[in-house]
Protein backbone atom coordinates (compact mmCIF):
# COMPACT_ATOMS: atom_id res chain seq x y z
CA UNK A 1 0.00 0.00 0.00
CA UNK A 2 1.28 3.43 -0.86
CA UNK A 3 2.69 5.45 2.00
CA UNK A 4 0.07 8.00 2.84
CA UNK A 5 0.61 11.59 3.77
CA UNK A 6 -1.53 11.01 6.76
CA UNK A 7 -0.14 11.07 10.22
CA UNK A 8 -3.58 10.11 11.40
CA UNK A 9 -3.50 6.38 11.13
CA UNK A 10 -2.13 5.58 14.57
CA UNK A 11 -3.24 1.97 14.79
CA UNK A 12 -1.99 1.16 11.32
CA UNK A 13 1.30 2.90 12.02
CA UNK A 14 1.71 1.13 15.28
CA UNK A 15 1.38 -2.12 13.39
CA UNK A 16 4.17 -1.08 11.01
CA UNK A 17 6.31 0.25 13.83
CA UNK A 18 6.14 -2.94 15.85
CA UNK A 19 6.85 -5.00 12.75
CA UNK A 20 9.93 -2.92 11.92
CA UNK A 21 11.26 -3.28 15.42
CA UNK A 22 10.84 -7.00 15.39
CA UNK A 23 12.53 -7.27 12.00
CA UNK A 24 15.55 -5.33 13.16
CA UNK A 25 15.67 -6.72 16.67
CA UNK A 26 15.46 -3.16 17.85
CA UNK A 27 16.30 -2.21 21.40
CA UNK A 28 13.52 0.36 21.15
CA UNK A 29 11.21 -2.44 20.18
CA UNK A 30 12.51 -4.56 22.99
CA UNK A 31 11.88 -1.69 25.34
CA UNK A 32 8.33 -1.42 24.23
CA UNK A 33 7.44 -4.96 23.36
CA UNK A 34 9.69 -7.27 25.28
CA UNK A 35 10.29 -5.61 28.60
CA UNK A 36 6.62 -5.37 29.24
CA UNK A 37 6.04 -8.17 31.69
CA UNK A 38 2.87 -10.08 30.95
CA UNK A 39 1.13 -11.56 33.96
CA UNK A 40 1.51 -15.34 34.22
CA UNK A 41 -1.26 -17.80 35.02
CA UNK A 42 -2.72 -17.16 38.45
CA UNK A 43 -0.99 -13.76 38.72
CA UNK A 44 -3.01 -10.62 39.00
CA UNK A 45 -2.40 -7.90 36.42
CA UNK A 46 -1.61 -4.54 37.98
CA UNK A 47 -3.86 -2.68 35.54
CA UNK A 48 -6.38 -3.61 32.89
CA UNK A 49 -5.04 -0.87 30.62
CA UNK A 50 -1.28 -0.65 30.07
CA UNK A 51 -0.04 2.20 27.86
CA UNK A 52 2.41 -0.06 26.08
CA UNK A 53 -0.31 -2.52 25.11
CA UNK A 54 -1.29 -0.20 22.28
CA UNK A 55 2.01 -1.11 20.64
CA UNK A 56 0.97 -4.76 20.83
CA UNK A 57 -2.05 -4.28 18.61
CA UNK A 58 -0.52 -6.44 15.81
CA UNK A 59 -0.64 -9.44 18.15
CA UNK A 60 -4.36 -9.54 17.41
CA UNK A 61 -3.35 -10.63 13.91
CA UNK A 62 -1.69 -13.77 15.26
CA UNK A 63 -5.01 -15.60 14.91
CA UNK A 64 -7.05 -15.08 11.75
CA UNK A 65 -4.45 -12.79 10.16
CA UNK A 66 -6.70 -12.60 7.11
CA UNK A 67 -9.35 -10.78 9.14
CA UNK A 68 -6.73 -8.56 10.73
CA UNK A 69 -5.39 -7.57 7.30
CA UNK A 70 -8.89 -6.84 6.03
CA UNK A 71 -9.51 -4.66 9.07
CA UNK A 72 -6.21 -2.79 8.66
CA UNK A 73 -6.83 -2.10 4.97
CA UNK A 74 -10.32 -0.89 5.74
CA UNK A 75 -9.00 1.21 8.64
CA UNK A 76 -6.34 2.85 6.50
CA UNK A 77 -8.85 3.53 3.75
CA UNK A 78 -11.29 5.11 6.18
CA UNK A 79 -8.72 7.30 7.88
CA UNK A 80 -7.00 8.60 4.73
CA UNK A 81 -8.01 11.99 3.39
CA UNK A 82 -11.16 11.91 1.29
CA UNK A 83 -14.16 14.22 1.34
CA UNK A 84 -13.03 14.95 4.90
CA UNK A 85 -9.48 16.03 5.72
CA UNK A 86 -7.23 13.90 7.94
CA UNK A 87 -7.49 16.67 10.53
CA UNK A 88 -11.30 16.41 10.58
CA UNK A 89 -11.16 12.62 10.72
CA UNK A 90 -8.72 12.70 13.62
CA UNK A 91 -11.07 14.98 15.56
CA UNK A 92 -14.03 12.70 14.86
CA UNK A 93 -11.93 9.74 15.99
CA UNK A 94 -10.97 11.60 19.15
CA UNK A 95 -14.62 12.35 19.93
CA UNK A 96 -15.62 8.73 19.31
CA UNK A 97 -12.69 7.58 21.46
CA UNK A 98 -14.23 9.52 24.34
CA UNK A 99 -17.72 8.27 23.63
CA UNK A 100 -16.52 4.65 23.74
CA UNK A 101 -14.09 5.57 26.54
CA UNK A 102 -11.11 3.79 25.03
CA UNK A 103 -7.83 4.91 26.65
CA UNK A 104 -5.78 3.50 23.76
CA UNK A 105 -7.80 5.45 21.21
CA UNK A 106 -7.64 8.62 23.32
CA UNK A 107 -3.86 8.26 23.46
CA UNK A 108 -3.60 7.50 19.75
CA UNK A 109 -5.90 10.29 18.56
CA UNK A 110 -4.57 12.95 20.88
CA UNK A 111 -1.27 12.39 19.10
CA UNK A 112 -3.05 11.92 15.77
CA UNK A 113 -4.90 15.22 16.12
CA UNK A 114 -1.72 17.09 17.03
CA UNK A 115 0.09 15.50 14.10
CA UNK A 116 -2.72 16.64 11.84
CA UNK A 117 -2.09 20.23 12.97
CA UNK A 118 -5.00 20.45 15.39
CA UNK A 119 -4.89 22.11 18.79
CA UNK A 120 -6.34 21.70 22.26
CA UNK A 121 -9.15 24.18 21.58
CA UNK A 122 -10.46 22.11 18.66
CA UNK A 123 -9.83 18.84 20.48
CA UNK A 124 -11.76 20.03 23.51
CA UNK A 125 -14.66 21.12 21.29
CA UNK A 126 -14.69 17.66 19.73
CA UNK A 127 -14.90 16.10 23.19
CA UNK A 128 -17.80 18.41 24.01
CA UNK A 129 -19.57 17.18 20.89
CA UNK A 130 -19.18 13.61 22.16
CA UNK A 131 -20.40 14.67 25.61
CA UNK A 132 -23.36 16.57 24.16
CA UNK A 133 -24.46 13.64 22.02
CA UNK A 134 -24.07 11.21 24.91
CA UNK A 135 -25.98 13.55 27.20
CA UNK A 136 -28.68 14.13 24.59
CA UNK A 137 -28.94 10.41 23.92
CA UNK A 138 -29.47 9.79 27.63
CA UNK A 139 -32.10 12.48 27.90
CA UNK A 140 -33.99 11.55 24.76
CA UNK A 141 -34.41 8.05 26.18
CA UNK A 142 -36.49 9.79 28.84
CA UNK A 143 -39.27 9.67 26.26
CA UNK A 144 -39.08 5.88 26.58
CA UNK A 145 -39.68 6.36 30.29
CA UNK A 146 -42.64 8.55 29.60
CA UNK A 147 -44.01 6.03 27.11
CA UNK A 148 -43.44 3.08 29.41
CA UNK A 149 -44.98 4.88 32.34
CA UNK A 150 -48.00 5.93 30.26
CA UNK A 151 -48.49 2.35 29.24
CA UNK A 152 -48.80 1.08 32.79
CA UNK A 153 -50.37 4.07 34.43
CA UNK A 154 -54.09 4.71 34.73
CA UNK B 1 17.62 0.55 16.73
CA UNK B 2 19.19 -0.20 13.36
CA UNK B 3 21.96 2.39 12.82
CA UNK B 4 20.95 4.89 10.12
CA UNK B 5 23.99 4.08 7.99
CA UNK B 6 23.01 0.37 7.99
CA UNK B 7 19.46 1.27 7.05
CA UNK B 8 20.73 3.15 4.00
CA UNK B 9 23.13 0.35 3.16
CA UNK B 10 20.23 -2.10 3.12
CA UNK B 11 18.47 0.20 0.67
CA UNK B 12 21.42 0.34 -1.71
CA UNK B 13 23.12 3.50 -0.48
CA UNK B 14 26.33 2.03 0.96
CA UNK B 15 27.75 5.51 1.45
CA UNK B 16 25.43 8.43 1.03
CA UNK B 17 27.13 11.14 -1.01
CA UNK B 18 26.45 14.72 -1.84
CA UNK B 19 25.72 15.32 -5.51
CA UNK B 20 26.30 19.08 -5.75
CA UNK B 21 26.67 22.24 -3.67
CA UNK B 22 23.85 24.61 -4.47
CA UNK B 23 23.57 26.14 -1.05
CA UNK B 24 26.16 27.42 1.39
CA UNK B 25 24.44 27.51 4.76
CA UNK B 26 26.24 29.90 7.05
CA UNK B 27 25.69 29.88 10.79
CA UNK B 28 26.62 33.38 11.90
CA UNK B 29 26.59 32.56 15.59
CA UNK B 30 24.64 31.03 18.42
CA UNK B 31 23.63 34.30 20.03
CA UNK B 32 19.90 34.88 19.95
CA UNK B 33 17.45 37.25 21.60
CA UNK B 34 15.29 34.17 22.32
CA UNK B 35 15.94 30.81 23.99
CA UNK B 36 13.33 28.53 22.43
CA UNK B 37 12.53 25.14 23.92
CA UNK B 38 12.94 23.44 20.53
CA UNK B 39 16.32 24.96 19.58
CA UNK B 40 18.80 22.30 18.46
CA UNK B 41 21.76 24.65 19.05
CA UNK B 42 20.93 25.77 22.61
CA UNK B 43 21.11 29.32 21.29
CA UNK B 44 20.32 32.22 23.58
CA UNK B 45 21.23 35.75 24.65
CA UNK B 46 24.30 34.66 26.63
CA UNK B 47 25.99 32.58 23.92
CA UNK B 48 29.36 34.07 22.95
CA UNK B 49 29.81 32.23 19.63
CA UNK B 50 29.85 34.71 16.72
CA UNK B 51 31.39 34.48 13.26
CA UNK B 52 34.35 36.86 12.99
CA UNK B 53 34.96 39.32 10.15
CA UNK B 54 37.83 37.36 8.62
CA UNK B 55 35.63 34.26 8.35
CA UNK B 56 32.91 36.39 6.75
CA UNK B 57 35.49 37.54 4.17
CA UNK B 58 36.29 33.88 3.46
CA UNK B 59 32.60 33.21 2.87
CA UNK B 60 32.41 36.07 0.37
CA UNK B 61 35.58 34.84 -1.35
CA UNK B 62 34.23 31.30 -1.72
CA UNK B 63 30.82 32.41 -2.99
CA UNK B 64 32.46 34.68 -5.55
CA UNK B 65 35.17 32.24 -6.63
CA UNK B 66 32.86 29.28 -7.06
CA UNK B 67 29.63 31.10 -8.01
CA UNK B 68 27.58 29.48 -5.26
CA UNK B 69 23.98 30.28 -6.24
CA UNK B 70 22.37 30.48 -2.77
CA UNK B 71 23.60 31.48 0.66
CA UNK B 72 21.36 30.55 3.59
CA UNK B 73 22.06 32.64 6.68
CA UNK B 74 21.13 31.17 10.03
CA UNK B 75 22.03 31.29 13.72
CA UNK B 76 21.07 31.96 16.59
CA UNK B 77 19.63 35.13 15.27
CA UNK B 78 21.91 35.79 12.26
CA UNK B 79 21.02 39.49 12.34
CA UNK B 80 22.75 39.79 15.73
CA UNK B 81 26.12 39.20 14.14
CA UNK B 82 27.69 42.69 13.78
CA UNK B 83 28.81 41.81 10.23
CA UNK B 84 25.44 40.49 9.04
CA UNK B 85 24.51 43.53 6.98
CA UNK B 86 28.00 43.81 5.48
CA UNK B 87 27.78 40.17 4.38
CA UNK B 88 24.32 40.62 2.83
CA UNK B 89 25.43 43.75 0.96
CA UNK B 90 28.47 42.00 -0.49
CA UNK B 91 26.52 38.87 -1.45
CA UNK B 92 23.85 41.02 -3.09
CA UNK B 93 26.55 42.72 -5.18
CA UNK B 94 27.63 39.27 -6.35
CA UNK B 95 24.07 38.48 -7.44
CA UNK B 96 23.74 35.64 -4.91
CA UNK B 97 20.31 34.50 -3.81
CA UNK B 98 20.28 35.32 -0.09
CA UNK B 99 18.07 33.62 2.42
CA UNK B 100 17.80 34.55 6.08
CA UNK B 101 16.24 32.45 8.83
CA UNK B 102 14.58 35.10 10.93
CA UNK B 103 13.02 34.63 14.37
CA UNK B 104 10.79 37.70 13.76
CA UNK B 105 11.16 39.22 17.24
CA UNK B 106 14.65 40.42 16.27
CA UNK B 107 12.94 43.06 14.12
CA UNK B 108 11.65 44.74 17.29
CA UNK B 109 15.01 44.83 19.09
CA UNK B 110 16.55 48.29 19.59
CA UNK B 111 18.71 49.21 16.61
CA UNK B 112 17.16 46.55 14.37
CA UNK B 113 13.97 48.35 13.40
CA UNK B 114 15.33 49.12 9.93
CA UNK B 115 15.71 45.45 9.01
CA UNK B 116 12.45 45.07 7.01
CA UNK B 117 13.59 47.79 4.59
CA UNK B 118 17.14 46.39 4.58
CA UNK B 119 15.83 42.92 3.68
CA UNK B 120 13.65 44.43 0.94
CA UNK B 121 16.46 46.50 -0.55
CA UNK B 122 18.66 43.41 -0.89
CA UNK B 123 15.86 41.04 -1.95
CA UNK B 124 16.54 38.72 0.97
CA UNK B 125 14.24 35.70 1.04
CA UNK B 126 12.90 35.21 4.55
CA UNK B 127 12.08 32.00 6.39
CA UNK B 128 10.47 33.06 9.64
CA UNK B 129 9.79 30.84 12.63
CA UNK B 130 6.15 30.72 13.61
CA UNK B 131 5.53 27.28 15.08
CA UNK B 132 1.76 27.75 15.24
CA UNK B 133 -0.94 30.31 14.53
CA UNK B 134 -2.14 30.53 18.14
CA UNK B 135 -0.67 32.52 20.97
CA UNK B 136 -0.51 29.99 23.82
CA UNK B 137 1.45 27.39 21.91
CA UNK B 138 3.94 29.84 20.42
CA UNK B 139 4.56 31.54 23.76
CA UNK B 140 5.02 28.18 25.49
CA UNK B 141 7.72 27.20 22.99
CA UNK B 142 9.40 30.53 22.40
CA UNK B 143 8.77 32.67 25.46
CA UNK B 144 6.05 34.94 26.85
CA UNK B 145 4.92 37.65 24.45
CA UNK B 146 6.70 36.16 21.43
CA UNK B 147 3.49 35.51 19.47
CA UNK B 148 2.28 39.10 19.58
CA UNK B 149 5.76 40.39 18.76
CA UNK B 150 5.92 37.95 15.84
CA UNK B 151 2.62 39.27 14.49
CA UNK B 152 3.91 42.81 14.83
CA UNK B 153 7.05 41.87 12.90
CA UNK B 154 5.04 40.10 10.18
CA UNK B 155 2.86 43.18 9.74
CA UNK B 156 6.00 45.31 9.33
CA UNK B 157 7.26 42.87 6.68
CA UNK B 158 3.89 42.95 4.87
CA UNK B 159 3.99 46.75 4.92
CA UNK B 160 7.31 46.86 3.01
CA UNK B 161 6.01 44.36 0.45
CA UNK B 162 6.95 40.93 1.86
CA UNK B 163 4.34 38.21 1.44
CA UNK B 164 2.69 40.14 -1.39
CA UNK B 165 2.68 39.71 -5.18
CA UNK B 166 6.38 40.56 -5.72
CA UNK B 167 8.00 37.12 -6.13
CA UNK B 168 11.38 38.54 -5.08
CA UNK B 169 10.14 39.40 -1.60
CA UNK B 170 9.44 35.90 -0.37
CA UNK B 171 8.08 35.52 3.13
CA UNK B 172 7.87 31.87 4.15
CA UNK B 173 6.87 30.65 7.58
CA UNK B 174 8.34 27.68 9.41
CA UNK B 175 6.20 25.36 11.53
CA UNK B 176 7.60 22.82 13.95
CA UNK B 177 5.67 20.59 16.35
CA UNK B 178 5.27 21.68 19.96
CA UNK B 179 6.25 18.29 21.30
CA UNK B 180 7.12 14.66 20.67
CA UNK B 181 5.10 14.18 17.51
CA UNK B 182 5.60 14.55 13.77
CA UNK B 183 4.60 17.59 11.70
CA UNK B 184 1.27 17.64 9.85
CA UNK B 185 0.94 17.44 6.08
CA UNK B 186 2.38 20.72 4.78
CA UNK B 187 -0.27 21.83 2.27
CA UNK B 188 -3.20 21.13 4.60
CA UNK B 189 -1.62 23.07 7.46
CA UNK B 190 -0.60 25.90 5.13
CA UNK B 191 -4.25 26.40 4.17
CA UNK B 192 -5.23 26.69 7.85
CA UNK B 193 -2.34 29.09 8.62
CA UNK B 194 -3.27 31.23 5.64
CA UNK B 195 -6.93 31.47 6.67
CA UNK B 196 -6.22 32.07 10.38
CA UNK B 197 -3.47 34.65 9.88
CA UNK B 198 -5.46 36.53 7.23
CA UNK B 199 -8.81 36.54 9.00
CA UNK B 200 -7.62 37.15 12.55
CA UNK B 201 -4.48 39.20 11.99
CA UNK B 202 -4.54 40.44 8.36
CA UNK B 203 -1.14 38.87 7.72
CA UNK B 204 -0.03 37.41 4.40
CA UNK B 205 2.81 35.02 3.57
CA UNK B 206 3.93 32.86 0.66
CA UNK B 207 4.58 29.32 1.83
CA UNK B 208 4.47 27.34 5.03
CA UNK B 209 7.35 24.92 5.55
CA UNK B 210 7.15 22.16 8.13
CA UNK B 211 10.21 21.02 10.05
CA UNK B 212 10.46 18.05 12.36
CA UNK B 213 12.08 18.52 15.75
CA UNK B 214 15.47 16.82 15.68
CA UNK B 215 16.13 14.65 18.72
CA UNK B 216 19.12 16.76 19.76
CA UNK B 217 19.79 19.91 21.82
CA UNK B 218 17.05 21.32 24.07
CA UNK B 219 14.43 19.17 22.40
CA UNK B 220 16.39 16.02 23.28
CA UNK B 221 16.61 17.22 26.88
CA UNK B 222 12.81 17.56 26.87
CA UNK B 223 12.39 14.08 25.37
CA UNK B 224 14.58 12.53 28.03
CA UNK B 225 13.05 14.50 30.88
CA UNK B 226 9.54 13.58 29.82
CA UNK B 227 10.53 9.94 29.10
CA UNK B 228 9.51 10.31 25.46
CA UNK B 229 12.93 9.74 23.90
CA UNK B 230 12.68 6.02 23.07
CA UNK B 231 9.16 6.31 21.73
CA UNK B 232 10.02 9.35 19.61
CA UNK B 233 13.08 7.64 18.14
CA UNK B 234 10.97 4.54 17.50
CA UNK B 235 8.53 6.73 15.62
CA UNK B 236 11.28 8.26 13.48
CA UNK B 237 12.80 4.86 12.71
CA UNK B 238 9.48 3.22 11.86
CA UNK B 239 8.54 6.24 9.75
CA UNK B 240 11.62 5.88 7.54
CA UNK B 241 10.62 6.76 3.97
CA UNK B 242 13.10 5.77 1.20
CA UNK B 243 11.56 8.42 -1.08
CA UNK B 244 13.14 11.15 1.06
CA UNK B 245 16.75 10.01 0.56
CA UNK B 246 17.29 11.51 -2.89
CA UNK B 247 16.35 15.00 -1.69
CA UNK B 248 18.16 15.06 1.65
CA UNK B 249 19.49 18.56 2.16
CA UNK B 250 23.02 17.38 2.95
CA UNK B 251 23.28 16.24 -0.68
CA UNK B 252 23.08 19.77 -2.05
CA UNK B 253 24.19 21.93 0.86
CA UNK B 254 27.25 22.49 2.96
CA UNK B 255 27.10 24.12 6.38
CA UNK B 256 29.68 26.56 7.71
CA UNK B 257 29.86 27.00 11.48
CA UNK B 258 30.49 30.32 13.22
CA UNK B 259 34.17 29.35 13.58
CA UNK B 260 34.56 28.53 9.88
CA UNK B 261 34.45 24.74 10.25
CA UNK B 262 32.51 22.76 7.64
CA UNK B 263 29.66 20.35 8.37
CA UNK B 264 27.19 18.32 6.34
CA UNK B 265 24.29 20.16 7.97
CA UNK B 266 23.39 22.44 10.85
CA UNK B 267 22.39 19.42 12.96
CA UNK B 268 25.82 17.82 12.60
CA UNK B 269 27.20 21.20 13.63
CA UNK B 270 25.07 21.10 16.78
CA UNK B 271 26.42 17.61 17.52
CA UNK B 272 29.98 18.63 16.66
CA UNK B 273 30.24 16.00 13.92
CA UNK B 274 32.52 17.62 11.33
CA UNK B 275 32.99 16.40 7.75
CA UNK B 276 34.56 12.95 7.41
CA UNK B 277 38.35 12.79 7.77
CA UNK B 278 40.31 13.49 4.60
CA UNK B 279 37.91 16.19 3.42
CA UNK B 280 38.55 19.94 3.67
CA UNK B 281 37.53 20.92 7.19
CA UNK B 282 37.24 24.72 7.05
CA UNK B 283 35.91 27.40 4.73
CA UNK B 284 39.53 28.44 4.07
CA UNK B 285 40.17 25.02 2.52
CA UNK B 286 36.93 25.05 0.50
CA UNK B 287 37.36 22.86 -2.56
CA UNK B 288 34.24 22.11 -4.58
CA UNK B 289 35.93 19.20 -6.35
CA UNK B 290 36.36 17.39 -3.06
CA UNK B 291 33.17 18.59 -1.42
CA UNK B 292 30.48 18.39 -4.10
CA UNK B 293 30.46 14.60 -4.13
CA UNK B 294 31.71 14.02 -0.59
CA UNK B 295 30.47 11.09 1.49
CA UNK B 296 28.11 12.34 4.21
CA UNK B 297 28.74 11.83 7.89
CA UNK B 298 25.68 10.00 9.21
CA UNK B 299 24.22 9.53 12.66
CA UNK B 300 20.98 8.21 14.10
CA UNK B 301 19.58 11.73 14.26
CA UNK B 302 19.43 11.49 10.43
CA UNK B 303 16.24 9.42 10.91
CA UNK B 304 14.70 12.82 11.66
CA UNK B 305 15.17 13.91 8.04
CA UNK B 306 13.77 10.70 6.54
CA UNK B 307 10.66 10.11 8.65
CA UNK B 308 7.27 10.40 6.99
CA UNK B 309 7.40 12.94 4.20
CA UNK B 310 10.89 13.95 5.26
CA UNK B 311 12.13 17.14 6.80
CA UNK B 312 14.61 19.78 5.80
CA UNK B 313 15.35 23.48 6.04
CA UNK B 314 13.20 23.74 2.91
CA UNK B 315 10.30 21.76 4.36
CA UNK B 316 9.11 18.29 3.36
CA UNK B 317 11.14 16.11 0.98
CA UNK B 318 8.59 13.72 -0.52
CA UNK B 319 5.06 13.77 -1.81
CA UNK B 320 2.33 11.96 0.08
Amino acid sequence: MARTTSTVIPFARIGRQAQNRQEHNSPVGEGLLMNRRIAGPGEKMSHYYEEDDLERFPEIGKYRPDLYDIFMNYYQGVMSAGALTTREKALIALAVAHAVQCPYCIDAYTRGSLEAGSNLEEMTEAIHVAAAIRGGATLVHGIQVHNAAAKITM
Amino acid sequence: MLPFARKLEDLGYPDLKADRINILQVNLGWRCNQACKHCHLLAGPQRPEQMARDTIEEIIRVVKRWSIPTVDLTGGAPELNPHYEYLVERLDQLGTHILTRCNLTILLEPGKEHLPEFFRDHRVELVCSLPYYQEDLVDRLRGAGVFQKSLDALRRLNRVGYGEADPDLKLNLMYNPAGAYLPPEEAALEAVYRRELAERHQIRFHRLLTLLNMPIGRFKEFLERSKNYERYMGKLVSGFNPATVAGLMCRSLISVAWDGRLFDCDFNQALDLPLLPGLPQTIREFDPEALATRPIRLGDHCYGCTAGLGSSCGGKLAEG
